[in-house]
């Protein structure tokens, strides 16, 4: 019965579900985690893919001699064969009050595609760690490919926090507690945070994790709908602001926007990180199946 | 201008408060955003801490001061006095006489006093009241105290103007009449100031003033024109002026019955007068019209007519043994043409207009007048014939037809005997005596009839000087002209035509009118439409014949030839018009009615312009992207602007990237399979 009522809340249905079975996350490069799995490692293993001959040295194991080639040229090399493991995928949902806002709610967004990513990655036999970020690493979950793992992750999703400030420094420098193997990490967040990100990405960067940074803005983030004159409030509660809705305020607008994601994404670009800009309008295949395959997320 | 409430200018403190709200930051909606983090560092406006700004002059900001302005303008109610001379209870007289239609201003000096009068009514009061009086001969309420500007301008309208002359004195009886129950009334005349009576000070009750109208104009006039017969020959007479202050040389030119005789200039001083003589004429000539050449600003009384040669000629049958007095005395009547004959030969017949009988009375008497002398003694028409009698002192009697007119009965001294009269009840006894009446006179239907009761060769009557006058009075009581006198009148005088005897209908066709039948019914009616200048033909109707008369009307009134307004009314204490006089309140106008259409406009231009400005912000509204139509898939890659340029550019890049990562990768497969083949080698 538990199983069934957490299916239930699961954010994702079985249609789509379906059509993400043919999907599985890509990392640019391989990593050794010495796990095994279905993913190539870069260490030797025992898979059946030969990978490499190296000399023969004290204490390897007879079976990898290739004679053959010790009969030609009378030297002992060893067979070296790749070896296959799983990754441990880390999704980090921004939970913070900024993402509850946007028509729809980028939150609504960012939990189907944190469900989304989770269930390819559990298909692949890979680790899974989600986590919420809000001024910390608020909550996270570390699943494996067991036989409950996506209910797990469908329960955890349902119940995020869904309050509080936004300091994705410190929220992303606690997932060195959680992390002890190499990785790929996607941050789902939209990054408007006071305080940066820039920090806070570096440290996941030296946890031997591969980033990709999906931004999800709403539409009316994009192209304010702003007329005549309001007063904002942070919906983070840090301040209000008032705004008159010329064009001349809105063409800066705009102005800032654009350089906060051109900022975003050189920042991708120099860590090696992945990064899509997603508004929050659009549809969560479109999103899988196109966006993230064209930044090589998916495949 | 003045304010009637300068205390709401104190209501001008909302203009600095206006400016005080364009300093001040509005007031605005909240509106919670996702992140405030972007349009703190977009918004210049969102560095101001303080609840003050940079002020902007717009077009809403200049129009609401003036809108402010105007307002506390209206609440101040800004006046303007008018310096309307006339206020309460005003009596405007017009004066509608002929001299008001000199040209010397434009288009007459009648119509100018009216534009005047208007322009006054313009200004009146909510309080004020106005009576208007046309002042012709007979003056004339046109309007009695009203207010109503409407009424008062139709009023005036209705004003005409008029060839006679105007009298102030009865002008003031009527303004006295009106005024009767009104408090502070004044008098205001209109006019050049040629009044009746000209000589003599009236004295008013109320304050009077006297707008002049009119210049000192220069004209010409004919005062006089009259047929005169100088030694058997027909010459006609004109009298001249000249109301000037420089001689003049004035042509006048005559016509007799409609064809020029000639052309004669007289040559007048200032102010001066003269007479033009133009003869013989024709001696059958009937109608004389003398016209002056000149332009002057008054033209009607360039123009003269007159009768000549009696207006109208009747048949007169004397029926005597022989009575030379009577015969000569008939014979100099100058309008009948006489016939003689003896009782023993008179026949009844012939139409004649008035048949005399001197001591005889046919059986059968005849139609038309008929005037006994000494009538037998019987009983006749006209009463009864007695006999004869002793006079001992004679006297006038009831003299209404005027037979007695300049007859002095004094000088008879001798009537050694007379038939005893003993009169119908319609005759009048003209000339009495304690014994008998000597005349009577009467009419019955529509005969007169005359008794003269003595022989005249019993007295000494026919030797006095007042015997060929009052033949002459009987014959024109018998045979009257269809105007008494020298067929003269004056515009605009009623006329009573004299009718013929036997007359059945009578009419009277003025110049360039239709004729007019003012008989029947008897006695004639009174002719009244006598404005026009010139001759008015009088048509009777006998049972056998039309008889024609005529008279002439003409101006000859030296009063309103002359043109020189006159500086002053003959009114004790009147004043004139230009010079205050009375005291008369001023009117207010209130200006605030324009201020509150002027303010109307602004308002309509301050919401127009706000209008505008809000279409434009909802238009750039409608043109957003529709979030609902993102929702579909590929709906990104229809984003516009910058999110979409920024995209590809990150594309770009990251091909770029791509591309450089695969070379790597292949220059690594490469060196790897190098390595191998050289294990193998090895």
């Amino acid at each position: 019965m538990a199983n069934e009522s957490s299916l239930a809340r699961f954010p994702l249905d079985a249609s789509t579900l379906q059509r993400l079975d043919t999907l599985a996350l890509i990392t640019r490069k391989s990593m050794a985690t010495g796990r095994p799995g279905r993913r190539r490692s870069p260490q030797a293993g025992t898979s059946m893919e030969f990978a490499d001959y190296r000399r023969y040295a004290p204490g390897d194991d007879f079976r990898r001699i290739d004679w053959r080639a010790y009969a030609r040229l009378e030297r002992i090399f060893l067979r070296v064969f790749e070896a296959e493991e799983n990754l441990t995928i880390t999704i980090l949902l921004d939970c913070s009050n900024s993402m509850q806002h946007g028509n729809p709610p980028k939150a609504l967004l960012a939990s189907s595609i944190a469900a989304a990513l989770a269930y390819i990655a559990l298909k692949c036999e890979d680790a899974v760690i989600v986590g919420a970020l809000t001024d910390r690493l608020a909550a996270y979950r570390r699943v494996g490919s067991g036989k409950h793992a996506l209910w797990t992750i469908g329960e955890f999703l349902n119940h995020l926090p869904d309050s509080g400030q936004t300091d994705l420094n410190r929220a992303l420098y606690d997932l060195g507690r959680v992390v002890n193997s190499p990785g790929l990490t996607l941050v789902i967040s939209d990054f408007l945070a006071p305080g940066g990100y820039q920090i806070g990405l570096r440290s996941v960067r030296q946890l031997r994790q591969e980033v990709a940074l999906l931004q999800i803005l709403s539409p009316d983030e994009i192209e304010p709908d702003v007329q005549g004159d309001w007063q904002f409030r942070d919906s983070e509660g840090s301040g209000k602001i008032e705004i008159s809705g010329t064009p001349a305020v809105l063409q800066a607008y705009q102005q800032r926007l654009l350089i906060f994601m051109q900022d975003l994404a050189s920042f991708a670009h120099a860590h090696s990180m992945t990064y899509a800009m997603i508004p929050s309008d659009t549809h969560l295949i479109d999103v899988v199946q196109r966006l993230l395959r064209q930044v090589e997320i998916v495949k | 201008m003045s304010l009637l409430l300068p205390a709401a200018l104190a209501f001008g403190i909302i203009i600095p408060i206006i400016f005080l709200l364009y300093f001040m930051r509005p007031k605005r909606q909240e509106r919670v955003v996702s992140s405030t983090l972007l349009w703190q560092q977009a918004s210049q406006d969102l560095q101001a801490s303080r609840p003050w700004q940079r002020l902007r002059v717009t077009a809403l900001l200049l129009l609401q001061i003036l809108a402010a302005i105007v307002i506390v303008l209206i609440l101040a109610r800004p006046a303007t006095f008018i310096s309307s001379p006339i206020g309460g209870n005003t009596i405007i007289i017009l004066q509608a006489s002929a001299s008001m239609q000199a040209t010397d201003v434009y288009p007459n000096r009648f119509d100018a006093a009216r534009s005047d009068i208007t322009n006054l009514i313009d200004g009146l009061g909510p309080g004020d009241q106005v009576s208007l009086i046309n002042m012709a001969k007979t003056p004339q309420v046109l309007i009695a105290f009203s207010s109503d500007k409407d009424q008062l301008i139709s009023a005036l309208e209705r004003a005409k103007v008029t060839n006679q002359d105007a009298d102030l004195e009865q002008a003031l009886s009527l303004a006295t009449s009106l005024a009767a129950g009104h408090t502070n009334a004044q008098v205001l005349v209109v006019g050049d100031g040629h009044v009746l009576p000209p000589d003599q000070t009236l004295v008013s009750s109320f304050p009077v003033r006297y707008l002049q109208i009119g210049t000192d104009s220069p004209n010409a006039a004919l005062l006089a024109l009259a047929p005169q017969t100088i030694q058997g020959n027909l010459v006609a007479l004109a009298q001249i002026a000249n109301y000037s202050h420089q001689q003049r040389s004035i042509p006048v030119e005559l016509y007799a019955d409609g064809n020029l005789v000639s052309v004669q200039t007289a040559t007048l001083g200032a102010e001066a007068s003269g007479a033009l003589q133009w003869g013989p004429l024709p001696p059958t000539t009937r109608f004389l019209h003398a016209h002056i050449i000149s332009q002057d600003a008054m033209t009607i009384d360039h123009d003269a007519w007159a009768i000549a040669g009696g207006s109208m000629h009747g048949r007169v049958l004397l029926v005597t043994q022989g009575n030379s007095f009577l015969e000569a005395s008939l014979r100099l009547q100058p309008n009948i043409d006489l016939f003689e004959t003896t009782p023993a030969r008179y026949v009844n017949g012939g139409n004649f207009d008035l048949t005399v009988f001197d001591g005889f009375v046919p059986s059968n008497l005849p139609s038309g007048a008929i005037f006994f002398v000494n009538p037998p003694a019987d009983s006749n028409v006209f009463g009864k014939s007695g006999a004869e009698v002793s006079i001992s002192h004679i006297s006038a009697g009831t003299d209404n037809q005027l037979l007695l007119n300049q007859v002095d009965l004094s000088s008879i001294h001798v009537v050694r005997k007379s038939h005893q009269l003993i009169p119908a009840s319609w005759m009048q006894p003209v000339i009495v005596t304690p014994e008998t009446p000597l005349l009577i006179a009467g009419e019955q239907n529509n005969r007169r009839i005359g008794v003269l009761s003595f022989d005249l060769h019993d007295s000494d009557l026919p030797l006095q000087p007042s015997f060929p006058i009052l033949i002459y009075n009987l014959v024109n009581w018998f045979l009257p002209l269809p105007v008494a006198g020298n067929a003269q009148v004056a515009p605009d005088t009623p006329v009573t035509i004299q009718a013929w005897p036997g007359a059945t209908r009578i009419s009277i066709t003025g110049p360039g009118q239709q004729p007019v039948t003012v008989a029947p019914p008897f006695p004639v009616t009174t002719f009244t439409n006598t404005d026009s200048t010139g001759i008015y033909a009088v048509t009777q109707y006998t049972q056998n014949q039309e008889l024609h008369g005529s008279f002439a009307v003409n101006l000859f009134d030296p009063l309103q030839s002359n043109l020189v307004p006159s500086p002053r009314l003959p009114i004790a204490q009147s004043s004139l018009f230009d010079t205050g006089g009375p005291s008369i309140p001023h009117t207010l106008q209130e200006l605030w009615p324009w201020i509150a259409a002027f303010l109307l406009l602004v308002l309509c231009a301050e919401w127009w312009l706000f209008s505008r400005s809000y279409t434009k912000h909802s238009l750039s509204g409608l043109n957003r992207p529709n979030s609902l139509q993102q929702t579909r898939p590929g709906a990104r890659l229809s984003q516009p602007g910058t999110i979409a340029t920024l995209q590809s550019q990150i594309e770009t890049q990251l091909r770029a990237v791509r591309k450089r990562i695969n070379r790597t990768r292949k220059r690594l497969k490469t060196r790897q399979q190098s390595k191998v083949r050289n294990n193998a080698k090895l």
